[in-house]
């Protein structure tokens, strides 16, 4: 038995109506036969509304969900050194903008700040170091000039505070076969260790007068003064290193006196 | 046999036996300018550069490269007796350093003399580690 659909009932309804009229022609209106076909065309046409009625209540439901369509559209996925590497270049080029704006109007005219430091000493002095902040930018600024301060242990410091540094030598330590039969215990002992840097870390600073028109006329601005004041700072260094000292001979207080070249244990003679 | 104020490849070898060897390789011969320069300039018997150096032009010494420090920093060949003319070790055992950001300041600019003060600074701590893991050739 197939489902009655809106469409095949009116198509009953239309047959039967039709049929009633022509019994109307025939003259036989008053006839049981007739009465029960009226009744079927009633019967149908309650029908049909209450498929009406459900039709309508479907069309006001909301949509359901579609399936996206399967395409073939490309996805075009940075790798991790290139997306550090546009954020690397977009970084220097704002760097590089507000520097600019800095040393024309002054700090205090300086729109942005994310990369600037506005902590300004008591002469009024503003501070833009964060871009020197990162430790590879350092670390390549030096590695040409000064390769000697990278060979020591370096422990980096971002808010100038000590830091200790824990190492032993081990050459001077052995370690002992334990006899099967033995009461004697296997030998111990204590390395000596090496730690503390003593007081607080020695302040070095250098000056240097720059015109607007250098300023001005240099392409990459922070790499100009990286690479130029990076040779003065890894000179600093390595004297720092080897002797403990700057420039003027004053010795620094947080260091060994005389620094790496000082410990007389250290020299080897040579028998000529 | 070396005389006073040269340094031969055979001192520099002696400088590298000198550590103990887990020290030797992972050692750096540190020298001043001066005596790199000296270095570089020597020639073996039949007139080739007794030293060698690597694709960057760095000095091959006993098999390490030589890192080069400024004249202030290290004595040249004129030194006086009992001055380190070349240390040979493993650097990063023998010093440790903290050392702050490197920091730039700018002053505000100066419109009398239209220039910037730049000043640079940082701060550095250091400490002597392991005493036998560099050792020094004096004259």
């Amino acid at each position: 038995m197939s489902i009655p659909t809106i469409s095949s009932l009116s198509s009953k309804k239309h047959s039967l109506i039709t049929s009633a009229e022509s019994m109307v022609h025939e003259g036989k209106q008053n006839t049981d036969e007739y009465r029960a076909l009226l009744k079927t065309i009633d019967e149908t046409q309650s029908h049909l509304e209450g498929l009406e009625r459900v039709e309508r209540w479907e069309r006001s439901l909301p949509n359901p969900v579609q399936a996206a369509p399967v395409t073939n559209v490309p996805t075009i996925i940075r790798t991790t050194a290139e997306q550090e590497g546009v954020q690397r270049r977009d970084k220097r080029s704002r760097l590089n903008a507000a520097l600019r704006h800095a040393i024309q109007y002054g700090m205090s005219h300086t729109n942005e700040t994310r990369d600037l430091s506005t902590i300004s000493d008591s002469s009024g002095a503003a501070l833009f170091g964060q871009a020197f902040e990162d430790q590879d930018e350092w670390t390549r600024a030096l590695a040409n000039v000064a390769p000697l301060t990278q060979k020591i242990h370096v422990k980096f410091s971002p808010d100038g505070s000590n830091r200790k540094f824990v190492t032993s030598d081990q050459t001077q330590q052995f370690m002992l076969t334990l006899g099967e039969t033995t009461a004697t215990d296997a030998a111990d002992s204590t390395p000596t260790i090496h730690s503390n840097i003593t007081g607080n870390l020695a302040p070095i600073v250098g000056r240097t007068t720059v015109s607007f028109q250098t300023l001005a006329d240099v392409d990459d601005l922070v790499g100009y003064l990286r690479d130029g004041f990076a040779v003065q700072a890894a000179r600093a260094q390595e004297l720092a290193i080897l002797k403990g000292v700057d420039h003027a001979g004053t010795a620094l207080v947080s260091s060994p006196v005389g620094g790496l070249l000082a410990a007389p244990q250290w020299e080897q003679r040579w028998q000529r | 046999m070396a005389t006073v104020n040269q340094i031969s490849a055979v001192d520099i070898a002696n400088l590298g036996s000198s550590v103990d060897y887990s020290y030797f390789l992972e050692g750096d011969y540190v020298a001043s300018q001066a005596v790199y320069s000296y270095l570089a300039s020597q020639l073996t018997s039949i007139g080739t550069y007794l030293y060698p150096r690597d694709a960057n032009g760095n000095l091959i010494v006993n098999g390490k490269t030589l890192i080069v420090a400024s004249n202030a920093a290290m004595a040249g060949m004129s030194a006086s007796v009992g001055t380190p003319l070349m240390i040979f070790g493993s650097l990063k055992r023998a010093w440790g350093e903290t050392i702050t950001p490197f920091r730039l300041q700018i002053l505000e600019p100066s419109p009398e003399t239209l220039t910037n003060q730049v000043v640079a600074s940082f701060r550095i701590g250091q400490v002597g580690l392991i005493a036998n893991a560099v050792k020094a050739l004096v004259q």
